[in-house]
């Protein structure tokens, strides 16, 4: 009984952010002390839990600790045993790029295409981690937000290789759109953003802004996080200072960007 | 550490953080950093995405693939430096502007793989024409002995029994203190 016990130290993480060491959350330390006392095959039954809401359900931030915590071992089973339920943590973290529409199967390839290349990232980081380093820190502290930022990054590398692609461009002079581009697309009529808040509409919405301009894209994403179109305090955040434009301009692009959606989410018609 | 210059990556880590207590997070980062500005923004579109996509939903098809894949493979891993000749050896050593020794332990295995920054990792395995994966399936095996330190060793000749940190190795072979700099930044 006593052999199988895991023996788990809990080291503080070792990547410092202005001079501070990274730390895991008192949940995740909590759970972490709550393991150590646990049998290993306890573990693994534990690992097998998938419901998040599930009370024994291992936090990914723990599974990805109890792997590392494999590093020094002499032989591969520990590490091989909760393998496979790390990686299906990975794979969960992600957006799904297959949707239901009624009772239509919808996939979006170029998700999906994007999450194989960051399952693959996020493998080719454990096997790193093996060796030591501490590119896996963060992981204990925010796993799905370390898997956000995979996707991010490599969003940005398939960004890189299309930059040629810019669908509208913009007026060189003033940073906004054509008055045609604007006018197609409905600006003029007063803007409903109720929507970007819907989250009836919200996966749809998801796919409708990544399709936006970057410009709009922005001035979207923003909204969505609650930040003021202006502000006469530069030290308040607001759209306008922070993307250094015009607070007409951050205007003309959100009503060409809801219009946008609007059609996009085929509620044209009914508004 | 205190005073240094935050690295993009702790910048986007500390970001992740504050974001998840709250969103106001994403004007003050943007503020403070103006030059992240996009990518904060698309950082947060991306947690969004994961929000409403992600989490307990049932994997896609493609994904349980993966999985099944990743979980079946097996079989000798492959060396990215096998097909490389002298001439293209000098090549990679120009190009990743590191001396001769430094390169030879990533041949060797003799370096750590996690303590390489991610940016030489990724430029390496493009000059190799190879996947991360691969370099680093390559790294994570046994240290070996190098071709030419086996004629000269005294007694039998044996690889290292543990790796060196990149740190390590660079402070080893004694590179140059503006070079050590660059190539320990996880930026570049």
């Amino acid at each position: 009984m006593h052999a199988a016990m895991i023996e788990i130290f809990i080291p503080p993480l070792t990547k410092f952010s202005d001079g501070v060491v990274y730390t895991r959350m008192p949940k995740v330390e909590q759970q972490l002390a709550e393991l150590v006392a646990l049998p290993f095959d306890e573990i693994i039954e534990r690992c097998a839990i998938k419901n998040r809401g599930d009370p024994n359900f291992i936090l990914p931030e723990c599974l990805i600790h109890l792997i590392r915590s494999t590093r020094l071992d002499n032989r591969e089973s520990r590490f091989n045993r909760l393998y496979p339920f790390l990686i299906e943590r990975a794979a969960k973290a992600l957006p799904r790029a297959e949707r239901m529409q009624g009772e239509k199967k919808f996939i979006d390839g170029a998700m999906s295409d994007l999450n194989e290349q960051v399952f693959h990232r996020f493998l080719a980081l454990v096997t790193l981690d093996r060796t030591g380093g501490d590119k896996l820190d963060f992981y204990e502290v925010h796993f799905d937000e370390a898997i956000a930022k995979l996707r991010n990054k490599a969003r940005a590398r398939i960004r890189i290789r299309s930059a040629r692609e810019m669908p509208i461009e913009l007026d060189p002079e003033s940073g906004e759109l054509p008055v045609a581009v604007e006018l197609g697309a409905g600006s003029l009529d007063p803007p409903d953003d109720s929507i970007i808040f819907d989250p009836v509409f919200r996966p749809r919405l998801l796919a409708a802004i990544e399709e936006l301009p970057k410009e709009q894209k922005e001035i979207i994403v923003m909204t969505m996080a609650n930040i003021q179109s202006e502000s006469n305090d530069p030290s308040i955040p607001s759209i306008s200072i922070l993307l250094g434009c015009h607070p007409r301009t951050v205007r003309n692009r959100r009503k060409c960007a809801i219009a946008t959606l609007i059609e996009k989410l085929g509620l044209g018609e009914e508004t | 550490m205190t005073g240094t210059k935050p690295s993009a990556d702790v910048i986007l880590d500390g970001f992740l953080a504050a974001y998840r207590q709250d969103r106001a997070a994403l004007g003050t980062y943007c503020l403070k950093y103006p030059e992240k500005t996009s990518e904060l923004v698309e950082l947060a579109y991306e947690l969004a995405l994961q929000e409403t996509l992600a989490g307990d939903a049932p994997l896609d098809k493609a994904a349980e693939g993966w999985i099944t894949a990743e979980l079946g493979a097996s079989g000798p891993v492959g060396d990215p430096f096998a097909t490389l000749n002298q001439t293209g050896f000098a090549k990679l050593r120009e190009t990743m502007g590191v001396p001769t020794p430094v390169l030879n332990a990533f041949r060797n295995r003799l370096v750590a793989g996690g303590t390489v920054p991610l940016a030489f990792l990724e430029r390496l395995a493009d000059e190799l024409g190879t996947e991360l994966r691969s370099l680093a399936n390559h790294l994570a095996g046994p240290p070996r002995l190098g071709k030419a330190a086996s004629f000269k060793a005294d007694g039998a000749p044996g690889a290292p029994a543990t790796k060196l940190s990149f740190a390590e190795l660079l402070d080893e072979v004694g590179v140059p203190a503006d070079t050590r700099i660059r190539l320990l930044d996880e930026d570049n």
